[in-house]
Parts: structure tokens; sequence; C-alpha cells
């Protein structure tokens, strides 16, 4: 056995080893609380949902639509749109909603997101605040579901369950199922107090937790995942609410997507220096000895698969070029042939991985209330491992170099 | 923390592992059988035809053609051979065994053939090739694979018996000297004359205008 084949086996078997470590977690209390959310207005907390924009003129308005929309009581429920330096046609947009009583618009310099959520922190005094990306959209009842675990007063932060807005084309279908898996993982995190990121579609912290630990900070322009490790160093609870559905806009062009991925691992990959005393911790419970560490090691796993990956197809594509040229097209010999299939056991365990995979994909999506099973599903197990290491190469770079990374 | 199920997480990972390689050895097994079965048939029919051949003499030309069936079985061999050679490395112990057995029977059938060919007035073209799987050793043997690979599928009379140089078997080692095969590889044998280096597929055809000639003449075989 060769070194790569030794790496091989031991990146698989991490790798499986958390996949049927989550699976276990999600059957082992999967009895989901069916709340009531018809629940007395009187006891519900006074909520902020701030807006940052930052050239969103296309997408902001229907953001705080969606936001008026909201079954939530309105004289609870106070929206504060940030506009952060926009140079396009935010400003005027926004303005067309001045006059409504439960928003309030911001206009200053831009200084990045952190700085337009601490910006709005200033002017609310309510008891939850959220924060909704102005690229994102609500179900209705998305706010209700997310309040009633602030019943809950251990509660410091809530996250939802994001969904790709109107996926369209192949990268935006890659997305959705990637999306679908986040669903699940980001559930049985939360299951395990592991959740390390609080998305900026609709995530909701306690007003009191945030004056303890403090405002938004910069976070290597992963404000979201910094402010969640912050928490967790505190040991502050941290849950999921997969009913609390949330629509995103998700890049169309892959190198769209390539920026905003580069962005997120950088993001994971500096703030897992700053906070590395989290890992391997035993304080930090399955937080630091599984999930966190996977997380890292995930990323190197998956650079180390996916070109093992690309390295098999390349050398296919090669040796039938050869083939090509030294006896030009020929027909291929079709008999089928029991010995012929292989079982070598590094395939074996890769579909086993697959597999598994696809299940917790679909339960991630029965999670958020879609079937169990749709296209983009295979679509994403085929194309996604030949665009990952793009982003996952350079965000390793571009950590190790501390380069730094730009939001656009 | 959660010992238990870090615990049972392990054994259930350690589980599928543990399937994946069993299963994998156990099939493996089970295609050594298999090659080896083929291998003893293929030793039974070499020696029945031998005494057959032996018995009759001529009388037994009618029986004989010169796309015999053992040399379809032989190609069989080759291929599954060939197969678990990829599937469990060339060094495998019994990989080798099986490819010594194989180029021995090669070498039967090659004697047979070429007694057959002389007492029934038979014309079949013999073309032996050798081979190296030794890195940097060969850089055209996989181009030279496909060549015949092509050929052989194209002219049934064409009996193609390759032979890996660097196998440790006596028999092989005569071979190549009697042929006086040199370590520049690849090498084919085509009826009795040496060729070192790459062939293409019209080098081949022109070396042997009459396998054209015959392939032409004969749209469909059976």
């Amino acid at each position: 056995m060769d070194i790569t084949q030794i790496v091989m086996y031991i990146v698989l078997f991490l790798s499986l080893y958390f996949e049927v470590f989550l699976l276990i977690t999600f059957f082992e209390r999967s009895e989901s609380k069916e709340h009531n959310t018809l629940v007395d207005e009187d006891s519900l907390p006074t909520v902020a949902v701030i807006v940052p924009c930052f050239n969103e003129e296309t997408t902001v308005a229907g953001t705080l639509r969606s936001l008026l929309a909201l079954s939530y009581p309105s004289q609870k429920l106070q929206i504060i749109a940030v506009n952060d330096g926009s140079t396009d046609g935010t400003r005027e947009v926004l303005e067309a909603f001045r006059d409504h009583e439960q928003i309030q618009i911001l206009n200053k310099e831009n200084g990045g997101k952190h700085t337009a959520m601490n910006a709005a922190l200033a002017h609310t005094q309510a008891d939850v605040l959220g924060c909704l990306d102005a690229d994102s959209f609500v179900e209705p009842d998305a706010l209700i579901q997310i309040i009633r675990h602030f019943e809950d007063s251990e509660v410091a932060a809530v996250t939802p369950s994001i969904k790709v807005y109107e996926a369209r084309g192949l990268i935006q279908t890659l997305q959705k199922a990637e999306y679908g898996l986040a669903i699940f993982v980001r559930n049985v995190f939360a299951r395990m107090d592991s959740l390390f990121i609080t998305p900026g579609p609709f995530s909701f912290f306690r007003r009191s937790v945030i004056n303890e630990v403090g405002p938004w900070q910069h976070g290597h322009s992963t404000e979201d995942l910094e402010m969640c490790l912050r928490l967790q160093r505190l040991h502050k609870k941290v849950t999921n609410e997969p009913n609390a559905i949330v629509y995103t806009k998700t890049p169309k062009t892959l190198p769209e997507l390539f920026k905003q991925r580069l962005r997120w691992t950088y993001g994971f990959l500096r703030n897992a220096v700053d906070y590395q005393k989290l890992f391997l911790n035993p304080k930090y419970g399955t937080l630091g000895m599984l999930v966190l560490p996977m997380s890292l090691f995930s990323l190197f796993g998956a650079v180390f698969l996916f070109s093992a990956l690309i390295w098999n197809v390349l050398v296919l594509f090669a040796r039938e070029f050869v083939r090509f040229q030294t006896v030009g097209l020929t027909a291929p010999t079709i008999q089928f042939d029991m010995f012929f299939i292989n079982t070598s056991s590094i395939l074996t365990i890769t579909i086993a991985l697959v597999v598994l995979t696809l299940v917790l994909m679909g339960l991630g999506k029965r999670l958020a209330r879609d079937s169990y099973i749709s296209l983009d599903m295979p679509i994403y197990l085929v194309l996604y491992g030949f665009i990952t290491p793009l982003w996952l190469t350079a965000a390793l770079y571009k950590a190790i170099a501390n380069t730094g990374v730009r939001w656009r | 923390m959660p010992w238990t199920k870090y615990l049972l997480a392990f054994l259930i990972t350690a589980f599928i592992f543990a399937t994946a390689i069993i299963a994998n050895n156990f099939f493996n097994t089970k295609r050594i059988a298999e090659i080896r079965s083929i291998e003893e048939g293929i030793s039974i029919d070499i020696l029945s035809l031998e005494t057959q051949f032996d018995l009759l003499q001529e009388q037994s030309c009618k029986n004989i053609s010169e796309d015999s069936v053992l040399s379809r079985e032989l190609d069989t061999l080759a291929r599954k051979l060939s197969f678990a050679e990829a599937q469990l490395g060339a060094d495998n112990e019994e990989v080798l065994r099986l490819k010594r057995h194989y180029s021995l029977l090669e070498i039967k059938d090659l004697l047979l053939m070429q007694k057959v060919s002389e007492k029934c007035a038979l014309e079949p073209i013999f073309l032996l090739y050798f081979y190296s799987n030794e890195k940097g050793t060969c850089t055209d043997c996989k181009r030279q694979g496909y060549v015949l690979t092509e050929l052989s599928k194209e002219y049934p009379q064409l009996r193609i018996y390759s032979f890996d140089y660097n196998l440790d078997l006596s028999a092989v080692e005569t071979l190549v000297s009697l042929q006086n095969v040199s370590s520049d590889l690849p090498a084919l044998v085509i009826n009795d004359s040496l060729y070192t280096g790459f062939q293409s597929v019209e080098d081949i055809q022109a070396i042997l205008p009459a396998l054209v000639k015959t392939a032409t003449s004969t749209p469909e075989v059976q």
C-alpha cells in the first residue's frame, strides 16, 4: 500500500466517521418538538430585524416586503434598514419605505456589514435582534418559529433553515443541494450544542447576550462566524429552528461562487486561528473535540479527495486520448461479466460515503419541508467535486499568506 | 462528552470499512479461483488436442481450424488476468504465479498450433509480443497493446501471444533468447521476423499484406 492509499483510507475513515456520528445524533433525538405557534402576543419579546444593504437596489425592496409580511405583532417588530454607503440606487429604494411606521432607515458611510449591524444596534432597545441580508426573503411564519426558542432563558441565538431562492442554472442547482445538506448539518450541530456559524440570513440574538459579548466585529469578512465562535467560547447556547425558512439569492456564475466561497473558507481558517483555544478542548464538548477539528480537517480532506478524483478522471481521459491517437475511434466491446466489476475497498467505501451524504441531504430537505429526493442531488454529487478544490486551495493559500479577502 | 456515541460511530465506521475490505478480498479470491480454473481447463484442452493430434495425425485436421477455441479462451484468460493484475497489483505472488502459468499455456498453444498448421496446411499468422510493465522500461507498450487489441478484433486469423519480458520464467527466457529479443521494447516477432519499437496498425498491415487481403476478401467472419 503506497502513501496515497494510506492517506485516502484515513480521509475516508474520518469523513465516514463524522457522517455516521451526525446520523446517530439525528436519530438519537429525532423527536421534533411540535410547538404551538398560537402564542400569547403579550408575552412575545420585541424584535428588531436589521437589514444591512450595500448595493442591493434590485433585491432590498423584496426583502423588506417579506419582513413586513411576517406574522408577528407589528408593534413588537422593528425593521432597521442600514444603507452602508451604497453607490447604486439602494438609497432611493429604501426611501420609498421611509413612511412605513415599522421601518427605520439609516444611511452611513461604507464600512462593512459589521459596522452596519452595530449602527442599527444603537437605534434599538428590542429584546431580540436579528439580521436579514438584503438579498434574502423569509416565510411569514419564520420569525415566530424562531422567537419561541427564546422562551428558554438559556438560548442566546437561533439560526434558521436557508434555502436557495429560485435556483436556475447549473451553479444555483448545485447550491440548492448543498444548502439541503447544510440544513441537516446545522440542525444536528445544534442538537450537539456545536453550531459555530450564525448565518447572515435571519439569525437572531438575545439583546442582553450581545450587550455581554460585545458588538459585531469584522471577523475576517465573516462576522457571522466570528460572532458565533465568540458565543461558543463563552458557553452561550446557540440553537436551530429548521421550520424557520429563509430564501437567499445565491451566486449565479462560477466566478461569483468562487468569490463567495473563498471568503467563507478564508474566514473560517482565519477565525480558526483566532479561536484555536476551542479546538480539541474538552471544555467545549463535541464542538471542541469533533465538530471544529473535523470541519477544519474536511477542508484538507476535501482537497485531497477531490484532487484524487480529478486526477483519476484526467488519467482516464489521457488513456483514452492515447488510444484514440493510436488506433482512432473504436467501437467498445460490450459484454457483461461479473468478473470485471470493480470491488476495490476504496471504491466501496467511497460509494458508502456518497450514499450516506445523499441520506443526510435528503433528511435536510425533509427538515425544511421539501421532498427527500430531487434532481439537484445527483448533479451536486457528480459536479461539486470538480469545483470545490478551486476555492479550497485558493483559501488555504490566502489564509496561510494572510492576504485578506474582499466582500465583492 | 457522549463517549458512547463516539464509540458507536467508530464501531459502525469500522464495520463498514471491514465489510468493504473483506468483500474485496472475497471477490479477489473468487477471481483467482476462476482464473485458475480457466487455466486448468485450457491446460487439459491443450493436452487433449495434443494427444488427439498424436493419435490421429493428419486425420484430425478436419477438426482444427485457424481460429481454434483455445485461442479464444486464452484471450478471455488474458483479459481476466490483466484485470486481476490491476486489482491486486503486479507484484502479487498469486497473480505472478497465474501469469507464469498463462505464459506457459501460450507457449504450449503456439507450439501445438505451429505443429498443426504445418501438418494440416493451415496458414495462421503468429505474432509474438514482448512487453514490460515495469515503470520507464517501455513507454510505448500501452500504445502497442491498443494496436494489437484492435488488430485481433479485425483479424481473427492472427494469433497473438503476449509475454512479459521481465517475467521470471525460464520458458519465456528461452523464447526471448531464441527470438533474439533485446530489452528494447516493445518487440514483435511476426512469422519469425523480429521488429523492435512501436509498430502501428498500418506498419503491421504493411508487414503482413496477406492479412489485409484475407480480411477484405472475407467480409463477414462468423
